[in-house]
């Protein structure tokens, strides 16, 4: 059974445990949406970028509109947020790499499993690493967190 | 200014200092960001809307997901380069990106609530070249509550250039 936030403790957790797995879809009207949340500041900037601007973004090294990294990052959280305590969450480090862009209509499962339990600097820690995997079976983002008990 | 009718003033590698940086930038977090951001990013945890279901959780109040830190402390770094009469390579009038590589967060155990005031500020934190060429830089940004209490620190890690022969135009 995967860790569920609501009764995870470091006693009750174990090397190898699974997290809960959440699924994302990804459309150009999502990628607009969260443009539209920094688009008044950073106005110049977002002109010209592979999020929505569709004809520089078909020229570009992806061929196409690709998401925003820091989204795929919240989603990672996200499903960390299931497995582990927020407040926990609130004191931890995730450390994340982007393997392939996330593109309009790709829709990505994140999954996670526990790695490693051990004891630094007094606190319990629990690491984990988080999967992102597209519908092609790609790894598009790889993630590793460390999180205090 | 940060450019002439005739040439532009692109930022680049070799201007490029550890330690460029911006003005500091101060957000308040209200209900109604955290809300849009939460709906944006299609995270439905009702810690994020309602304040009774927040207490609960040990909040004091309604509080930001964790990673809408990307949009209350943004790592702004077109306005780095613009605040040193560069324009960014976004905005250059040969515009190519610099697509995200990853981040790297560490939070600080403070939670933003909705109501807080945060600050902060980007800085170039690093800058390297792989084995295979492609050029990379890393930028640190730490933000404040109006308490003065870090409330987070992250790296925002960035391909400043791809190896020849590895992109296209725009890439």
């Amino acid at each position: 059974m995967a860790i569920q936030a609501a009764t995870a403790s470091y006693v009750s957790i174990q090397v190898g445990d699974e997290l809960p797995s959440i699924q994302k879809t990804e459309t150009q009207e999502t990628i607009d949406d969260y443009t539209r949340l920094i688009v008044n500041r950073e106005a110049p900037a977002i002109g010209t970028n592979l999020h929505t601007d569709q004809r520089f973004a078909d020229a570009g090294i992806f061929a196409g509109t690709v998401n925003y990294g820091v989204v795929t990052c919240s989603f990672m959280m996200e499903l960390l947020q299931k497995a582990f305590p927020t407040p926990n969450l609130l004191r931890s480090t995730l450390d994340m790499r982007a393997l392939e862009p996330i593109r309009s209509g790709d829709t990505v499962t994140f999954t996670g499993k526990v790695l490693e339990k051990r004891e630094e600097g007094g606190q319990h820690l629990v690491d984990v690493e988080v999967t992102g995997t597209n519908q092609l079976g790609q790894s598009v983002a790889a993630g590793r967190a460390s999180v205090p008990f | 200014m940060v450019e002439t009718q005739e040439e532009e003033n692109v930022y680049n590698w070799d201007v490029m200092e550890i330690g460029h940086t911006a003005t500091p930038l101060t957000v308040e977090v209200t209900k109604e960001r955290i809300a849009n951001y939460a709906k944006s990013v299609r995270d439905d945890n009702p810690i994020f809307f309602d304040e009774a279901a927040a207490k609960a959780a040990g909040f004091d109040g309604i509080v930001a997901p964790p990673t809408m830190l990307y949009v209350y402390s943004p790592m702004r770094r077109a306005e780095i380069m613009n605040g040193l009469g560069y324009v960014s390579p976004e905005q250059s009038k040969e515009a190519r990106s610099t697509p995200f590589a990853g981040t790297e967060v560490m939070f600080q155990g403070v939670p933003v609530l909705a109501g807080d005031t945060i600050t902060s500020q980007p800085a170039v934190d690093r800058k390297w070249e792989s084995s295979s060429g492609n050029r990379f830089v890393s930028f640190r940004i730490i933000a404040t509550n109006q308490r003065g209490e870090k409330v987070v620190e992250y790296l925002y890690n960035v391909i400043w250039e791809y190896a020849q022969g590895q992109k296209s135009r725009n890439g």
